[in-house]
């Protein structure tokens, strides 16, 4: 049976999920509305205390959207990360904190980290089934972005097809990532650090032209100057890796020699296969080789336990809703009670007193509830763009299976649970309660 | 549709605090008899009212109505009679405010089989023409004079054409021309159906107009 299910596709699954949370809200609106008519009533009690209601289906809304919010975000957020590691196979860099690494060679986030000499690297830009050897080197900013000093190879690897202009042919031009405000054309002097901590003015004399844009990678990359590594050595006053040799070529080789340091090497295997092997050969004393993806989810796992906490927040905090929502319906319900006991009175039958409470609670839940799936839309959407500011990772808003299941779990918890007023706030000596 | 007998056999409701709110002993009220209760306010004409409609349930003693032992009956069981065979007008006219007079009047299609809503709907409405109450310029209920309110709540208590009518204090609040014309309406739409009509009232008017009129004082029924 469950090997039978674990065959379905996913899309059948999440049907079929889907369809069994909503039968049974069916199966009870069935019960309660057959051979009845009780729209014209609801209508009534609807517009009966309109504020009260609206006031009702606000607090519904929010908490759908709450909850849906946060679980699309988390979502977008594993996607985004996992994006973001996509064309970073392997990143070798000097022994340290594999995060750390990560956080600085992907996410761009400044960070103290040893370099990797010329040695090290001209050992692995040899190594034969290394296609791609991109040294990357930090530490400059232009305010907002950082400046990255690499080889030409590491744009075409990032953007095979630039969006405009064309790669740096010397050491003072640079191309810059999608989201960068820049124009080409335009000069900048970049400064030696990041953020508050950027010395303005540190390298003076040294200007870059920018010559060329990247299409959109999806990554903090995107928020990036991209320049000449000789250019940034140049900048921060180390020479060219050169060794003063007249005009070196742009991107190497370099001399180990005088190959000045680089925070991390990207490096691209010429097989798939080789990765693996690749990362315990460069993992050493000297170097520390670490896969992206691999890091990332491992950082996923390790907070696994966090988002299982934060989801059963979230779940509690639905339920604490949904218990308010119903203590509040049957406060409704009490005003309603002398028309209800009225209802009775004229020889409706129970059931349909049942009927007229549950498809008006029911509307205020399935209004709510939409309203609710539309907000969060909102909500991961504003979330996203908060991210994407600070990380520079593209996030996308998008509501899937999972926001539709909590949603359709919230209705029928609901739908259940509108039943209950009916059968409680219906007892006792009818004339009493039509004379209120 | 031949209207339905009321026996009451010794039948009594008692307070919470055990003060005696009614006590009839017995009362034989034929198929299609129009009756009216009088009696000063709070000597038990509502309750006697609410007891017969199965709102109120005695303490003791024995309700028929017709072959049907009603005062054994459950309380959906009772529901379900009270919708199939009795109609009521209560005292302060108790309509839905939200809706309009033709809505109010046809309430009772919510609830009954689809195949009897349009007859309910089309009864309202001719039971609103004939109180003047049907007009395309008229107000929603809760902006209605008195007047208007009342005859609504009998159209509502005579679209389903029930068996029985019961009505509490239907002329209450009616300017006398007004009060007349509904008796008169009243009593012919009752007496064209053969139904059984039984009116608390102080209204000498509608006393008048009756085959029968029943006095409670204290809590006690008796012939008047």
């Amino acid at each position: 049976m469950r090997d039978l299910w674990l065959g379905l596709p996913v899309m059948a699954q999440d049907s079929m999920i889907l369809t069994a949370l909503l039968v049974p809200v069916a199966v009870i609106a069935v019960v309660l509305l057959r051979r009845f008519a009780p729209y014209v009533m609801v209508r009534a009690l609807l517009r009966r205390h309109l504020a009260i209601n609206a006031v009702f289906v606000g607090l519904i809304a929010m908490s759908v959207a709450i909850g849906c919010g946060l679980i699309a975000q988390e979502r977008g957020l594993r996607r985004a990360s996992a994006q973001a590691t996509d064309k970073f196979d392997l990143i070798v860099g000097a022994p340290g904190s594999e995060v750390t690494l990560l956080f600085s060679a992907v996410y761009l986030q400044p960070a103290d980290i040893g370099l990797v000499d010329g040695e090290a690297f001209a050992e692995i830009a040899a190594n034969p089934r290394v296609a791609l050897a991109a040294p990357i080197a930090f530490g400059d900013s232009w305010p907002g972005h950082p400046a990255v000093g690499t080889v030409p190879e590491l744009i075409a690897h990032l953007s095979p097809q630039l969006a405009q202009g064309h790669g740096f042919a010397t050491y003072q031009q640079a191309v810059i990532g999608a989201s960068v405000t820049l124009s080409l054309g335009d000069y900048i002097a970049p400064a030696h650090g990041v953020g508050q901590l950027a010395e303005q003015g540190a390298h003076g004399g040294h200007e870059i032209a920018i010559i060329g844009q990247m299409a959109p990678t999806g990554t903090p990359w995107d928020n990036a100057i991209l320049m000449p590594i000789e250019g940034l050595w140049q900048v921060d006053g180390l020479g060219d890796g050169a060794g003063g040799v007249a005009a070196p070529l742009m991107g190497g080789p370099f001399d180990a020699a005088h190959f000045l340091g680089a925070t991390a090497v990207l490096v691209i295997p010429t097989e798939p296969d080789a990765t693996d092997s690749l990362r315990q050969q460069f993992t050493r004393d000297d170097m520390m080789a670490i896969l992206p993806g691999a890091v990332s989810s491992q950082l996923h796992g390790l907070m696994g336990d966090i988002r299982g906490a934060v989801s059963l927040l979230t779940v509690v905090s639905q339920g604490l809703v949904a218990i308010a929502v119903l203590a509040g319906l049957t406060l409704l319900i009490r005003l309603f009670a002398r028309q209800l006991a009225l209802l009775h009175a004229l020889g409706a039958p129970l059931r349909f007193v049942s009927a007229v409470i549950w498809s008006y609670a029911m509307g205020l839940v399935l209004l709510g509830s939409v309203i609710g799936l539309i907000l969060s839309l909102g909500v991961t959407s504003a979330l996203s763009s908060m991210i994407e500011i600070r990380t520079g990772l593209s996030m996308t808003a998008d509501i899937g299976w999972a926001e539709i299941r909590l949603t359709a779990a919230f209705i029928l918890a609901a739908a259940i649970a509108a039943v209950l007023p009916a059968l409680f706030g219906l007892r006792g000596d009818i004339a009493r309660r039509v004379r209120g | 549709m031949m209207g339905l007998s009321l026996a009451l056999r010794d039948v009594s409701v008692t307070a919470d605090n055990g003060r005696v709110l009614l006590q009839t002993g017995d009362v034989d009220i034929p198929a299609g008899q129009t009756v009216a209760v009088r009696g000063p306010s709070g000597a038990g004409k509502s309750t006697f009212l609410n007891v017969i409609a199965g709102l109120t349930m005695p303490r003791g003693g024995a309700i028929h109505w017709g072959d049907t032992a009603f005062h054994a009956l459950s309380g959906a069981a009772r529901t379900a009679f009270r919708g199939q065979y009795l109609s009521m007008v209560f005292q302060d006219h108790l309509l839905f405010e939200e809706l309009g007079a033709e809505q109010n009047a046809a309430i009772a299609a919510g609830f009954s089989p689809r195949d009897q809503r349009a007859t309910i709907r089309a009864a309202a409405k001719q039971a609103l023409m004939t109180f003047g109450v049907h007009r395309d310029d008229l107000p929603p209920v809760a902006r209605m004079s008195g007047g208007e309110r009342q005859r609504v709540a009998v159209a509502r208590a005579l679209a389903r054409t029930p068996d029985v009518l019961l009505a509490d204090e239907p002329t209450a609040n009616l300017d006398r021309q007004t009060a007349d014309r509904l008796i008169e309406d009243l009593l012919v739409h009752t007496k064209r159906h053969n139904m059984t009509l039984i009116v608390v009232s102080h209204d000498a008017n509608l006393i008048m107009a009756v085959d029968r009129v029943l006095g409670v004082d204290s809590g006690v029924l008796r012939d008047a």
